[in-house]
């Protein structure tokens, strides 16, 4: 009757067996560097992934959060109109409903009859010494602080989502466009890397200038 | 299990074999020899292959994540173009340039009119004096702002504007951060947005619809200076790139004015303004106003 064959392997499960067959010495010597240097580097390759995308996760996130930003100001642009002589985006300071911008957007900007005139004589003044003397972007206020430059102002102070808002500067006179640089850092690991984007965009009231 | 303390179990599987070896004859010895070095390179040869599949899936990710991020600054960039070449030709110096036969005198209708920079298309570069602002003023050049002393400012038309339908290769335009933007194409259409037009009326609103490209090109110096020209060396491979079609509304109204009638219809309140009509004799200048339909977008890198 022939012996029955037993795998190598199994000694190692079956101890009582051992007397049969076994390791070869420089065998389990091989295999033990082998299977550290394997484990070593498997180790390296998980954590460099996990940084990676740790990192690469921080960056898409920044950059989308400096996009839900660019929404606001884009929305700013949108909803910036004029009432009692200054633009203004808050709808309730007008005699025009908050929907007039989706139900009749072309109300929603005119600036009414008795108010025209205003309206055409503040165009006049547009930004003759620096951004903030544009009557239709600061509201009627040179500080700064109120109308479209306001709005600005205060995203810049308040940073939502830890964005930063770098500088909004006038980029052209004629048709009031602003440009507007934003960033945001994102710091993994002891690295930081800063996203920057830029920004175009003017008021839709000023298109209602002659 | 920890590394360390599978090794730790080898070393008492050898210790043990050490001691029961001794009673082995030479032949068992020779018969194992190998055979467990080959399970263990089976079973790393398993593991390496493992560990590259999913070395591959999340680089295949990080991959993606970067595309998505890149597509985002190309479509930046297109919008940045729409909103430039908008803003343009809404300047008060190009505000004729839509009610002007582009297509005329082979395609150089803009051109011409423009003048090569020496003749401004409103035909005067006279400023009215004091006695004369106010009446006759399509004598004079569509001057915008009447409101300071003196009244000495007038707006010509730019050479931008002039050249966006006369040249036969778009240009590019980058406008730092590593991305530019180019006009692919620019239609006008008629009320109904199927006719095609080569000059907008002045007694009805038309449609202009216009198709940007955007690129982010990572290989060029960020540090360029807002549009100009084509000069780096780009490694074009890396260009990623993103198209936004979008229509807009024209608007036709009168010089010195806000939005009024159009066509008996009012887009405005400023009851002076007849857009076919207009008062003291001035010119109908064209109006892009607010954005109609956005269409195809198409990303590729």
């Amino acid at each position: 009757m022939a012996k029955m064959y037993t795998p190598d392997f199994a000694n190692k499960i079956l101890p009582r067996r051992c007397n049969t067959q076994a390791f070869a010495l420089i065998d389990s010597v091989f295999a033990s560097i082998l299977l550290v240097i394997m484990t070593a580097s498997l180790q390296s390759l998980f954590e460099i992934s996990r940084k990676g995308i740790l990192f690469s996760n921080g960056l898409d996130q920044a950059d989308r959060d400096i996009h839900t930003v660019m929404n606001s100001i884009r929305q700013l642009g949108m909803t910036y109109h004029y009432c009692g002589n200054a633009g203004t985006s808050n709808t309730t300071a007008c005699n025009q409903s908050t929907n007039s911008l989706l139900t009749n957007p072309q109300a929603y900007y005119s600036p009414i009859s008795s108010d025209l005139n205003n309206f055409k004589n503040d165009c006049n003044h547009d930004a003759k010494q620096g951004i903030n003397t544009d009557r239709i972007l600061n509201g009627g206020n040179a500080s700064g602080n109120s109308g479209v430059l306001g709005a600005l102002k205060n995203i810049q102070d308040t940073r939502p989502l830890n964005v930063n808002i770098t500088s909004y500067t006038q980029d052209n006179k004629e048709n009031r466009r602003i440009k507007v640089v934003l960033s945001k850092s994102v710091t993994v690991n002891d690295v930081t890397r800063t996203l920057t984007r830029q920004y175009y965009f003017s008021p839709m009231l000023a298109l209602w200038c002659p | 299990m920890s590394p360390f303390r599978s090794i730790h179990n080898l070393q008492i599987v050898y210790l043990r074999w050490f001691v029961l070896s001794n009673s082995m004859t030479s032949s068992h010895r020779r018969q194992s020899q190998g055979m467990a070095q080959l399970v263990v390179m089976l079973l790393m040869l398993t593991i390496l292959t493992t560990s590259l599949a999913i070395a591959s899936r999340v680089t295949a990710g990080l991959f993606s994540q970067t595309l998505q991020s890149r597509l985002r600054l190309a479509k930046d960039a297109a919008e940045y173009g729409l909103t430039i070449t908008v803003h343009e030709l809404n300047k008060p110096g190009n505000r004729l340039f839509l009610g002007t036969d582009w297509t005329s005198d082979s395609n150089k209708g803009w051109q011409n009119a423009y003048g090569n920079g020496t003749t401004p298309m409103y035909g005067s570069n006279v400023i009215p004096t004091d006695a004369n602002q106010g009446k006759d003023l399509g004598r004079y050049p569509c001057y915008i702002y009447a409101d300071e002393n003196p009244k000495n400012r007038i707006y010509r038309p730019t050479s931008q504007a002039a050249n966006l339908r006369a040249t036969s290769q778009p240009l590019q335009y980058y406008s730092g951060n590593s991305q530019s933007f180019r006009l692919l194409s620019m239609q006008l259409y008629s009320g109904d947005h199927q006719t095609k037009l080569n000059m907008a009326p002045s007694n009805a609103i038309s449609y202009l619809a216009l198709t940007m490209e955007g690129t982010y090109n990572s290989s060029v110096n960020s540090s360029n200076s807002d549009f100009t020209s084509n000069t780096t060396n780009a490694d074009l491979s890396k260009d990623v790139k993103y198209t936004i079609q979008q229509e807009y509304e024209v608007i036709p109204r009168c010089c010195h004015t806000s939005f009024g009638n159009v066509g008996g219809i009012s887009y405005g309140t400023d009851t002076t303004s007849d857009s076919n009509n207009c008062p003291w004799s001035t010119q109908t200048v064209w109006m892009i106003r607010s954005i109609t339909r956005t269409a195809n977008f198409e990303g590729r890198a």
